[in-house]
Order: C-alpha cells, then structure tokens, then sequence
C-alpha cells in the first residue's frame, strides 16, 4: 500500500528545498544558497522519476523471489479504512507517513520535511492556477499578535498563556467562477412630499415601477473547493490579488502543505451564483436614482457565458490554545488578512456594559428629561 | 322730627364705630360679604370698591356656592400670603364690558392690590364665566418669584382640568396650591422654579432604559470585534465595472397615497404674557 512520495531535493546538496514566500519563480537552497528556476527543477525530477520508476523495476523483481508469510501477523483493513487512509513513504527519509484521501502534501513527522503525494492526484484534476504565498511564518506570528490589540474584552491572561501551538502554510484549493450574466430587476420606488395645509400636516407619495434590466462580467469568484475550511472562514480572508496569480507548478508547493477538492465545481457554483445574484441587484439599484425609497420586487439573472479554473490559494493556519480550548486563525497567504474568534471574557463584558450604562446615564437623562417636558408641555 | 333726627345720628354714630370693627376681620368675613355684594350690583372696574384690597377672595359671578368652601379658600390664601409675605387674590367677574380680561386684571392688580406691606410681590387669578375667560396676572416682585416662562405655565396647567369641568373651587384651591409650592421653591433654593431644574421621573426612566440599551448595544460592539468571520455573501470584489450595461431603464409612476394629520395644537387657548407688559406678568385664555 505504501506509495513514493515526492520532495524536491537540494541538486546542489541534496537539502531539502522549499518554496519562499514573495520569491517569484525561483527557489533558493538555504543550505548551499543554490538557486534554481522552476522550470530547471521540473526538468531535473523527470529525470530522477524515470530512473527510480527503472530502480523500483529491479527491486520488485528481486522480492518476488523472496516471498515471507504474512497473512498471520495483523488484521485486515476494511474498505471504510481503505477509502480513506493512505501511506506513503517519504523520499527524505524513508519512513512510512499516513494521510488521508484529500491530503496533497504533508508534513513528515520523523524528518519535519514537507512530502507531496503524486497519488493524490491522479484521479483529480490538475490545478490551473496557483496564487504563491507571498508572507512567510513570521510574518503570520506578528499578525496573530497585532490582532490582539484593541480587543477589550479578551482575558487579561490570554497574550501570555496562550501559545501558538501550530503554524501550518497550507495551499487551499479554490474553485474561481467567471460570469457574464444578463439581470433584469424590477423595483419599487417612491418620492415623498411633506407639506402644511391650513391645521393640517399633508404627505403625499408618489409610487413608482421602476424596471433595470443590463449586462454585467465577474472575473475569478472564488468557492472554496474544501469541506475541511468552513466557508465563512474563507470567505473572510478575500480578496486574493489575482494579479500574482500563476499557472499551477508543484514547485512552488514545496514546504507547504496541501487539500486536493472535494467540493467539485458543480456543487461550487450555487455559492458562486448566489454572490454574483447579490451583486447584480446592488448594480440594478444603484441606478434607480431620485427616488426617496427604494426596494426589490423581483430579480432575474441569467447567466450568458462562464467558466471555471482550479486554483491553489495561500493560507497559513495558526493554531492556539486557551484553558484547553483550542483556538483557530486563518491568515490570507498573500494580503495577510488574518481572521479568527478570540476568547471573550464575560465579567468584563458585563463590566463594560455597566460602565457604558452609568458613564451615558446621565447624558440621556438630560435629554430624556427635556423631551419629557416637551410631551408634557403638548 | 328732633327725635327722628337724633335716631338718624345715633345710628351713623353707631354705623361709625361698627365699621373699624368689621374691617379688623375683612379676610375671614369678606366672603359673605362679596357674594351678596356680587348678586346684588353687577361688576365693572368701576365699580370695584376702594377697600377691595382688603379682599383676598372677590367672588362678583359666585361662582363659590358655600361658605363652608369659601371659608376654607379663604384661609388657604391667608395662610399663603403671611407665610410667604405676599397677596394671592381669587377675583370673579359677571362681566368684562368688552374689556380685554389680561388688561382688566392687570389693571385691577396695579390699582388695588400693590402695596410696600407685601412686597414679595401680588399674584391675581380672573375669571369671568360668561365669556369663559380666565387671566392670572402678577407684579414685577412676584414674577422674580414665579417666571412667566415657567411658573406661570406651571399655575395655569393646574387649574385648567377644573375649569374647563366648570369646577371653579377646585380650580381656585389648585391655583392657591400651585402658588404656595412654587414660593415654596423659590425660598428654598434661591431661584425661581424651572422644570429643567427639577428631578424627573419619567425622563429618568426613560434615560434609564435607553442607556441600557445603549451599554448593551456597546458591550456587543466589543464582542463583535473579538471576531472577523464573516459570509461576504456578494462579490462586488469581482466586478468588472468596465463591463456593466445597462439596457433597458424604466420609470412608470403608478399612483399618490396622501395622508392628512391635524397638527397637534395646545388644549387651551391661553397666551403668555410674560414679554407683553413691562409692570405685568402672567396670561389668559379661554376655557
């Protein structure tokens, strides 16, 4: 069941090599400071592939000769087991490393070195596109520690005991949506008149039907591809800067950890379609001007021409812990948007509401007690 | 004839000696005396006697039916104007003769009522029912004490419920209440009542729940910052604004709703005149 697994290795000095934020198209050698394009890298490991797919030939056909008993040791996986779980060994090391079926590339736990898994993606399509990280590990520490600032109501304790547990760069894939779309709105509207007759206070409004129909594209609407990272969760961290935005290479996933799909574009683009719907009638209503109100009655898009990419987007996942709660933030790989729930604690939420409530008292009552007199005064 | 004269004088003489008499006890007895007065000689500023600011009650249109009530008014208003050093006077009229009722009253004030004894100041409630009029007036010493700004609209807000029901007494007895707490006020804290000065209940209240609500709105705004998760829910983001086009741009007017409310209008028709006169405050209105 093991598999080969692939990192890309130093050809200089056979480090392990991986991708650094912000550098491009090139990748540098820590160790022995070798740089090396893409391209160049691509061309080596085909090389290196060939030749150990010719090894594994030889190797196979010695163990034949060689066959021991195994059926006594150990059980049997069942197909639930089987579905899901994966082994591989790590080409850095050797050791066998299990992960799931989603899992594009992960962390050796006996070498720390970033592994790919080929076999992942045999049965699923090949990226288009990849948006390369662009902040590196520090920088998601001091956007993790910014983010704490101004928070009033986080516990007094919390910067000091909670510790980032785990930090993670991981590719997520997104699915990006493009539509050119037909919308046709109808709305109604109205303009109000006030005015003063005699003893009497008159107002008079006039309705509207007011109909928009127009032609409008959107460009990379992204859903994410993964049941793992909660929608909301992603959502948050847009916009990506589709501008660095490059043809998929596995070169630049190297030190990064990585999801394949498994939210095809099918079930994608409702969530897609949903947002381009939203927009569509902010566009409409915003043409609907000199009208004092204005409200949707009915809205049609119909989508005229579209497609599709598969892209791999930046994400770093800092994991923290407080009073054995674990703790979650996300940061955009690219912008550094960070996002994420810290701890509340509530005698200070309830402190502030108290101080709010006494420090406006008196203000309010002021105001209170003149508008009391006025009513009384009618 | 010389006996008939002599009787003539004896009873002048007695008539004579009698009267300083009477006039010691004018306050408690003027009562009586101004309802059969009243019934029997109508009113005009004219006819008011000399002596009428011996009189803190002057009921010409009698509209205080008992004794017993006018008594008690009666030490009411004595009881105010030695504690306070000052005139409070209750005066009905059948008739204004075409007369302004603010200015007849004002008149009559100025005229009778101003004297160095009570020099807290003088405070005189009118009221005429055949016309329906009402006028409460006061001197430059009393409106130190009882603004026209405040004050007055305080006096008048207490009596209008009576009066309008045609409840003079309680009317008057409000009116004699009002005057009494407000130079209460102004003994008590050196300065004329103001509204804006007193504790209220109600806008306390009212203060109470909003800041509340505001401290609630407040500790939610800084719960909503310990998070930055959020559904975007369009995508604005990804908008080619360069591609939008409008084709089709239509406004069809359909109809006009009209609603029509009354404007709120004070329940009485009462009109300051705090600024109206340099030696007179108060008001009068209609009931």
């Amino acid at each position: 069941m093991a598999d080969t697994s692939v990192n890309y290795k130093c050809p200089s000095c056979s480090a392990p090599l991986a991708y650094t934020p912000g550098s491009g198209s090139k990748i540098k050698c820590e160790y022995c400071e070798a740089e090396f394009t893409v391209e160049e890298l691509e061309k080596l490991y085909a090389e290196q592939e060939a030749a150990a797919a010719q090894a594994n030939k030889v190797k196979d056909a010695k163990i034949e000769k060689k066959q021991f008993e195994m059926e006594a040791a150990g059980g049997a996986w069942d197909a639930e087991e089987i579905a899901i779980l994966k082994a591989m060994t790590c080409s850095s090391c050797g050791a066998e490393i299990v992960c799931d079926n989603n899992t594009m590339a992960t962390e050796c736990v006996y070498c720390g070195n970033t592994t790919m898994v080929p076999g992942r993606y045999e049965k699923q399509l090949r990226p288009d596109m990849v948006i390369p990280f662009q902040k590196n590990k520090e920088d998601a520490k001091r956007a993790f520690a910014e983010y704490h600032k101004g928070k009033w109501l986080l516990p007094s304790n919390f910067a000091n005991s909670a510790r980032i547990e785990a930090i993670q760069g991981m590719y997520v894939p997104y699915w990006l949506f493009d539509e050119t779309i037909e919308a046709h709105g109808v709305f109604s509207a109205t303009k109000t008149r006030c005015y003063t007759d005699g003893d009497y206070d008159v107002t008079e409004t006039d309705h509207y039907r007011v109909t928009r129909a127009g032609t409008m594209s959107f460009y990379n609407v992204p859903v994410d591809g993964s049941v793992k990272m909660d929608d909301a969760w992603m959502e948050s961290i847009e916009p990506f800067d589709y501008t660095q935005m490059v043809p998929f290479n596995t070169t630049y996933m190297a030190g990064f950890l990585a999801d394949k799909y498994d939210v095809d574009a099918e079930k994608a683009y409702p969530y897609a379609e949903e947002r381009v719907y939203q927009s569509a009638d902010g566009v409409l209503q915003s043409t609907v001007e000199g009208y004092d109100s204005c409200s949707r009655d009915s809205l049609n898009v119909v989508q005229t021409a579209g497609k599709q990419q598969y892209a791999m987007a930046p994400v770093w996942i800092l994991t923290t812990k407080y009073q054995d709660k674990p703790y979650t933030f996300i940061m955009n790989g690219q912008t550094g948007k960070l996002v994420g729930e810290l701890p509340v604690d509530e005698t200070k939420a309830k402190m502030y509401w108290a101080a709010a409530t006494v420090i406006v008292l008196p203000i309010m009552y002021f105001i209170c007690k003149w508008l009391w007199l006025l009513i009384m005064e009618d | 004839m010389k006996r008939i004269f002599t009787v003539f004088m004896s009873l002048l003489l007695l008539l004579a000696f009698t009267m300083p008499v009477m006039a010691e006890t004018t306050k408690v007895k003027k009562v009586t005396n101004t309802v059969t007065q009243t019934t029997k000689q109508p009113e005009s500023n004219a006819t008011l006697p000399n002596n009428l600011a011996d009189f803190s009650i002057y009921d010409m249109a009698d509209l205080i039916a008992s004794d017993q009530e006018a008594d008690k008014l009666l030490d009411k208003l004595n009881r105010i104007e030695q504690k306070h050093n000052v005139r409070v006077v209750v005066m009905t009229v059948t008739d204004l003769k075409g007369k302004d009722i603010k200015a007849f009253a004002d008149d009559t004030l100025n005229k009778y009522y101003r004297d160095e004894a009570h020099n807290n100041g003088c405070i005189m409630m009118v009221v005429c029912p055949s016309v329906r009029k009402w006028a409460v007036t006061t001197d430059n010493n009393m409106r130190q004490r009882i603004t026209d700004e405040n004050g007055y609209p305080a006096i008048r807000d207490s009596f209008m419920d009576n009066l309008k029901a045609n409840n003079y007494v309680g009317a008057f007895n409000d009116y004699a209440d009002k005057v009494d707490e407000l130079l209460n006020y102004y003994e008590k804290e050196g300065e004329p009542w103001d509204p804006a000065n007193a504790f209220s209940i109600g806008g306390f209240v009212i203060a109470l729940l909003l800041s509340v609500g505001i401290g609630y709105l407040f500790e939610e705004y800084l719960r909503g910052k310990m998070s930055n998760v959020s559904f975007v829910g369009e995508a604005d983001e990804y908008l080619d604004r360069n591609s939008v086009n409008i084709t089709e741009q239509s406004d069809t007017f359909l109809h006009t709703t009209r609603t029509v409310t009354k404007r709120s209008k004070s329940d009485n028709s009462s009109s300051s005149s705090g600024g109206s006169s340099s030696s007179n405050g108060g008001g009068s209105g209609s009931y």
